[in-house]
């Protein structure tokens, strides 16, 4: 006979007793594999939703509310591109008026097509991919969202774009929403690139597919686009990328135009968006020295000797470009209509009264006193009517009356002689100021200058140096520059989705226990199947075999067992593995939406983690087994299977102490270095640990106490010895018990809930009762009185207290909702002065040197932010104190300060910034599109009223507790999952007490017969047993609740904690109920064997 | 020439009451191809000796030597090979192992490999063996199958296979009745008669004591000779 055969035959004989560590070996190799497969599931499905998100783009030319030409697409050399117009809007079936806000519009030519998904896309169907004339095609999402089927028709409402943020002063008439009115003709799908978007989420936005022409004359953007899609064929690199763009561009994609300015003899630069950035300005100023600014603004007033000069333009500009005003000019320079109508001299003071932005971004009346230092006549350069700049709604109006200037004009200061003035010189300055003084009044963030103007060069015609400017200019300027940002959307893509939430280490990391359990489950069966064949091995290292070939060949049965568990686990993991996908898929989807997730099953993880799984399996095999093949020869042949437990005098557990004390230290301090769940785990182990040594060191002094003599027999004593005999069985249970305490009732402390308590300033809602999301960004446009009521509630304002606006500026949604790995969350702006006055909202902690308060946002070098806690913690894994980089209106980068923690607060997947300082970055931004309302009505009233209210600007709205509760939801479900899979784990330690107890039952069935031999009742009997197993359940039960209160009580509040203490003590007793009954069966299958033993003893 | 040459041999215990010696000094010389009978009250030291004699476990003091060879300081591996090359162990309990046959019982030493001998005439001699103790018609049954004395002439068997200079057999009646008491003990005398084993029977078994060339008892960790 073999080896081999001999191994075979004991692996067939042992069939049933290698069950339970088939079924072991089997249970811990699904929760792996199920943890791993999940991810990868997660991880392909996330790849897939990225693919077909970007489809064949690599990169994308983003300029938001700067237009360049559509015409730029056919210019970029060696990339194939696709113009797209962008907007947001909102859409309404006509059929049914069900609405939905925050629709992306693209506008978009057969070019959008050839980036549909490559192993999607339809060569023939690549034309048919953009709508034709009146068509519209919808996405598969929008379709589901709105019950929108083909050919009903659709209306989109959206904001037509301004020159400039509506906000800014002289911005022109306040928004001016565009219907756009089309019939459905198909709903597309991922592989007709319906996933399309720019957004990082899994989750799909609601898109409508556009002709392009047609939206753009719906805007007024004749040849125009905001995006351009990009394939990158030539070099890899973005700065490549960016420089053939920059080939293609002409001035007019920067919105610049270079004209002849002949009263000047010079050439003049404008930019489409009135004011220069600042740094299109710089640059200019750099590359063309000699480049003169000119600031025209207009005046509410010119006010002097008691009279007055409503709505006039001035213009602050040097001497240098202005030849007719005095050198080193102090104080002001009226044209002799002004100096006329207003009776002024030079030395007399005239005040001017102009809009301006306050800190707050209000628009307010400022005044000025200056000095007249002289007066020039209405001729020549002075009367030149190119000083005003194209202000929208004024430039090109009628009368004077007609002014839509975008700030408040009173139409009834307009007397006849302006009217005149208007009809003879149009806007022409009536007063001109020194350059350095007009940036002072004047300047605000969108920038200085309304016009910069070059020189001719001498004896050179004005058309020459116009060409020779426009030619200068175009080398210089650059996409970024202009605020055309070139985006690396396709790595970045498939980047995010390569690296997302790790769900495999987050669903190993809640599985831990569970496979722990299994895997000390199964090493205790193994040993107890290897102390059952003591006698075998004894005699095989009798007959000569040595110890070590002994083991090899128990090894080998284990591995065969392990590996076959293993095998049949991998099977079950597949479906396991499609329960937690369905767990997870119900975070994100609702009813009846498509599956997010996919199964996926990589040979190399199912490989790899059976591999990994036997590995560790055999690795504790070993450690139980090689301590039996220690023993010697003799012992084995009596079939010893009793532990000899060291009988010294146990010393004082100043080591199990010291364990617990780690614990608590870890526990008060370690959040600072650890993090919370760092420190939350570790003070946990720590504490287990001296718990389960603090039992050791009890077992170990029985068992002195028995040598000594000490103490008298009882049922009771008995059992305690009894429990001290096999002193690893008992670790094993109550560690296993304990463990699965620690967790299930930590993790049920971790159980969120909140938002009933929305009312309180400290509260994760700031006391705030409704989230208002718009689709249009609302600004005050005209209206400085508006500022309290920008979303335009009218009568309604009344039934809501405070409005707190929020700008949203660049990032992902780095929510919990968001699966994909996000490194900058969305930035929300806002007052923060008016934050820190309420002393609204939870925060938590911030950095050092910081006020823990909303002020610490305005301090400091760098910019600051807020992120909620769970953000910080699970999205980002960034410690307070971190910087994120972000890139400006202008694609250059800078830091923002991860400065303060909220502790769950509905700014969660956000950076709250403070407004000012976001200006500062992007001055370009729209009014805000998040609202915070207060609510002195009910909700459900309130709710009601805001719907109604402002289905114009395409708002959703919910209440903050329903922000909050939908957040928790998410956490809650982890949780759910983690409860879950503790519960099995605990079903798994509770069942290994079963098992323990009836194993000792068995074999201890002669002491019991000789019990019941020398007539000791059998009641007495059973108390035995049952004190036995009361002590292993007490001892795991509170050892795993003390360590879960103690870790806990730093990290939650104690109200909190009390909050819980129902559910965890539900949880505990159902662990103990659990328990309890395995141990009954236990006792149950072996006690009738073990009383009738009797008959085998006599 | 001395098979067995034992000098100043103790074994002490450490147990939860503290050190038990039992085996104290102990003096043992027997000639190769004599069999021995040891006697004693229980708990005398038997068992241990024949453990410590077998190379099962190691002695606390003095010396051990098997023709020659000093077992006392073998490793593990080594005191296996020793085993499995040239001692001959009988147990009280059969010790069959329940999976398999009678016949892969006797087979087992065979596992430890390294046996020149080719297999098939390892178990044609196994076959012979089986045959020799009147278990010929039981090759193929399972222990179970097998009376307590079957089972006893079965570890018979397989403690010859490896053809030893020295058999050891504790208490190799003590579960049997007279029959296959003396149906064994005829086994035993038979084997050192024919083939020279030297024998140590540990045994309370006077009359089998008495059939074997020279009986020692044990007593107070020490060995004399017994009356016969």
């Amino acid at each position: 006979m073999t080896g081999t055969a001999f191994l075979l035959r004991g692996l067939w004989f042992f069939r049933r007793s290698y069950l339970g560590v088939l079924a072991g070996a089997a249970l811990g190799a699904m929760v792996l594999l199920g943890a791993l497969l999940a991810g990868d599931s997660v991880q392909a499905s996330l790849r897939q939703v990225a693919a077909a998100r970007l489809g064949k783009v690599d990169a994308v030319l983003v300029g938001g509310d700067r237009f360049f030409r559509a015409a730029l697409a056919d210019a970029v050399p060696q990339a194939m591109a696709a113009p797209v117009l962008l907007v947001k809007a909102t859409a309404t079936v006509q059929r049914s008026g069900r609405a939905l806000g925050g629709v992306q519009v693209l506008g978009v030519d057969r070019r959008f097509g050839d980036f549909a998904p490559a192993s999607r896309a339809d060569p023939n169907a690549a034309g048919g991919l953009a709508p034709h004339e009146r068509e519209f095609f919808v996405n598969d999402h929008l379709a589901r969202s709105l019950d929108l089927r083909s050919n009903e028709t659709l209306v989109l409402r959206f904001d037509k774009p301004g020159v400039i943020a509506r906000d800014a002063p002289l911005a022109g008439k306040a928004a001016e929403l565009v219907a756009l009115r089309g019939e459905v003709s198909a709903i597309c799908g991922d592989e007709r690139f319906g996933r399309f978007s720019l957004e990082t989420t899994q989750l799909p936005a609601a898109t409508v597919f556009v002709p392009l022409e047609r939206l753009q004359q719906a805007l007024g953007m004749a040849g125009k686009a905001n995006l351009l899609l990009l394939q990158n064929h030539g070099a890899a690199d973005a700065a490549g990328l960016s420089e053939r763009i920059a080939r293609g561009c002409t001035l007019a994609d920067y919105g610049l135009t270079v004209e002849a300015v002949p009263l000047a003899n010079a050439v003049e630069i404008r930019t489409a968006r009135i004011f220069f950035d600042r740094p299109v300005a710089a640059l200019i100023q750099q590359r063309i020295p000699a480049t003169q600014p000119v600031i025209t603004y207009m005046a509410n007033t010119i006010a002097a000797n008691g009279r007055q000069t409503p709505y006039s333009m001035v213009t602050a500009v040097t001497a240098a470009a202005a030849p007719f005003l005095p050198q080193a000019l102090d104080g002001v320079v009226l044209n002799a209509w002004a100096a006329d109508d207003l009776g002024a001299k030079p030395g007399d003071e005239v005040r001017l009264d102009y809009y301006a932005l306050d800190a707050a971004n209000r628009l307010v009346e400022r005044s000025a006193q200056l000095p007249v230092a002289a007066v020039v006549p209405l001729t020549g350069l002075a009367a030149d009517q190119r000083w005003l700049p194209d202000f929208p709604g004024v430039a090109n109006a009628e009368h004077a009356a007609d002014w839509d200037a975008g700030v408040p004009i009173d139409l009834k200061r307009i007397r006849a002689k302006d009217e005149a003035y208007w009809d003879a010189h149009r806007g022409t300055p009536k007063l001109f100021l020194p350059l350095q003084r007009g940036r002072e009044l004047f300047g605000n963030r969108w920038g200085e200058f309304t016009a910069l103007r070059v020189p001719a060069a001498p004896a050179t015609p004005l058309e020459t140096s116009r060409m020779t400017v426009a030619t200068d200019l175009l080398a210089a300027m650059t996409p970024a520059v202009a605020g055309l940002v070139l985006q690396d959307v396709g790595a970045a893509g498939r980047a995010a989705a390569a690296s997302p939430v790790d769900f495999a280490g987050l669903l190993l990391g809640m599985s831990l226990f569970l496979m722990a359990a299994a895997v000390a489950l199964t090493a205790l069966l193994f040993r107890f199947h290897i102390e059952q064949r003591n006698r075998e091995s004894g005699l095989l290292a009798a007959l000569g075999i040595a110890p070590g070939k002994v083991l090899r060949w128990r090894l080998l049965e284990g591995l065969c067992v392990v590996a076959a568990g293993s095998g049949l686990g991998a099977l079950l993991a597949v479906g396991y593995t499609r329960i937690l996908l369905g767990l997870l898929e119900s975070i994100w989807s609702g009813p009846g939406g498509p599956r997010m997730f996919r199964f996926h099953g990589a040979p190399a993880t199912l490989v790899g983690g059976v591999a990994g799984f036997v590995g560790v399996m055999m690795l504790v095999i070993w450690l139980v087994t090689r301590k039996q093949a220690r023993q010697s020869v003799s012992l084995r042949l009596d079939a010893g299977t009793e532990e000899v437990l060291r009988t010294a005098a146990p010393a004082l557990p100043w080591w199990a102490l010291g364990w617990c004390a780690a614990g608590g230290v870890a526990a008060l301090t370690g959040s600072g270095v650890l993090g919370v769940p760092g420190a939350f785990f570790l003070a946990g182990c720590l504490l287990l640990l001296g718990g389960l040594a603090a039992f050791r060191w009890v077992l170990r002094r029985r068992a002195a106490a028995t040598t000594t003599g000490g103490g008298e027999l009882s049922p009771r004593r008995l059992a305690e010895l009894n429990c001290g005999r096999r002193a690893t069985r008992s670790m094993v249970v109550v560690g296993s018990l304990a463990s699965a305490v620690f967790l299930v009732v930590a993790v049920a402390a971790f159980r969120k809930t909140g938002g009933a308590d929305w009312q309180q300033r400290g509260s994760g809602a700031g006391g705030f009762a409704f989230w208002v999301e718009t689709t249009r960004a609302l600004t005050r446009g005209n209206r400085p009185q508006a500022a309290d009521d920008l979303l335009e509630l009218g009568a309604a304002r009344a039934q809501f207290g405070r409005v707190l606006p929020l700008r949203v500026g660049p990032g992902d949604d780095a929510s919990c909702f968001n699966l994909n790995s996000v490194s900058r969350p969305r930035l929300l702006a806002t007052d923060t002065a008016t934050l820190a006055t309420l002393g609204a909202f939870p925060i938590k902690q911030v950095v050092a040197g910081c006020s823990k308060n909303w002020n610490c946002l305005r301090e400091g070098a760098v910019m600051r932010a807020f992120v909620d806690e769970t953000t910080l913690l699970w999205v980002l894994k960034k410690k307070l104190g971190e910087r994120l980089v972000y890139q400006d209106e202008w694609g250059r980068e800078f830091p923002v300060e991860l400065a303060g923690t909220l502790d769950g607060s509905v700014f969660q997947g956000c950076l709250v910034v403070d407004e000012a300082r976001f200006l500062q970055h992007y001055p370009g931004a729209g009014g805000a599109r998040v609202f915070l309302l207060e609510s002195s009505a009910g909700l459900a009233a309130g709710r009601a009223t805001l719907q109604q209210v402002l289905a114009e600007q395409g708002a959703t709205v919910a209440t903050t507790g329903e922000r909050l509760a939908a957040f928790h939801g998410v956490e809650n479900t982890y949780i759910a999952i983690f409860h879950l899979l503790g519960g099995l784990g605990v079903l798994v330690g509770s069942a290994g007490l079963g098992l323990v107890t009836a194993r000792n039952l068995q074999e201890r069935r002669y002491e019991f017969a000789i019990l019941h031999a020398l007539g000791v009742p059998g009641a007495v009997t059973r108390r035995v047993v049952l004190h036995e197993v009361a002590q292993c359940l007490c001892w795991g039960l509170g050892i795993g609740l003390l360590a879960a209160l103690v870790a806990l009580m730093p990290t939650l509040s104690a109200g909190a904690i009390a909050n819980s203490l129902a559910w965890i003590g539900l949880l505990v007793v159902a662990i103990a109920a659990n328990a309890w009954l395995w141990s009954w069966l236990g006792y149950r299958r072996h006690i009738r064997d073990a009383l009738s033993a009797t008959r085998e003893f006599g | 020439m001395a098979m067995i040459e034992v000098a100043g041999l103790s074994k002490i215990y450490e147990t939860p009451g503290g050190a038990v010696r039992v085996l104290e000094g102990l003096e043992l010389a027997v000639a190769a191809g004599e069999a021995v009978a040891i006697v004693g009250p229980s708990g005398s030291g038997k068992t241990t000796l024949l453990n410590l004699l077998g190379a099962l476990d190691r002695p606390s003091g003095g010396t051990i030597r098997i023709a020659g060879e000093d077992i006392g300081g073998l490793s593990a591996a080594a005191a296996a090979r020793f085993r499995n090359r040239a001692l001959g162990l009988v147990f009280q309990h059969h010790h069959l192992l329940p999976q398999l046959t009678v016949l892969e019982n006797v087979l087992l030493p065979r596992l430890a490999g390294g046996w020149e001998e080719p297999a098939v005439a390892t178990t044609q001699r196994a076959r012979d063996l089986l045959g020799k103790v009147g278990l010929d018609h039981r090759l193929n049954h399972l222990p179970w199958q097998l009376s307590g004395g079957e089972m006893l002439r079965a570890g018979v068997a397989r403690a010859l296979l490896n053809r030893p200079r020295l058999l050891l057999a504790d208490e190799p009646t003590g579960l049997l009745d007279q029959a296959a008491t003396a149906q064994v003990a005829e086994l035993l005398l038979q084997l050192n008669r024919d083939e020279g084993v030297t024998m140590i029977v540990v045994t309370h078994n006077t009359a089998l004591a008495r059939q074997l060339g020279r009986t020692l008892e044990l007593a107070h960790g020490k060995l004399r000779e017994a009356a016969r």
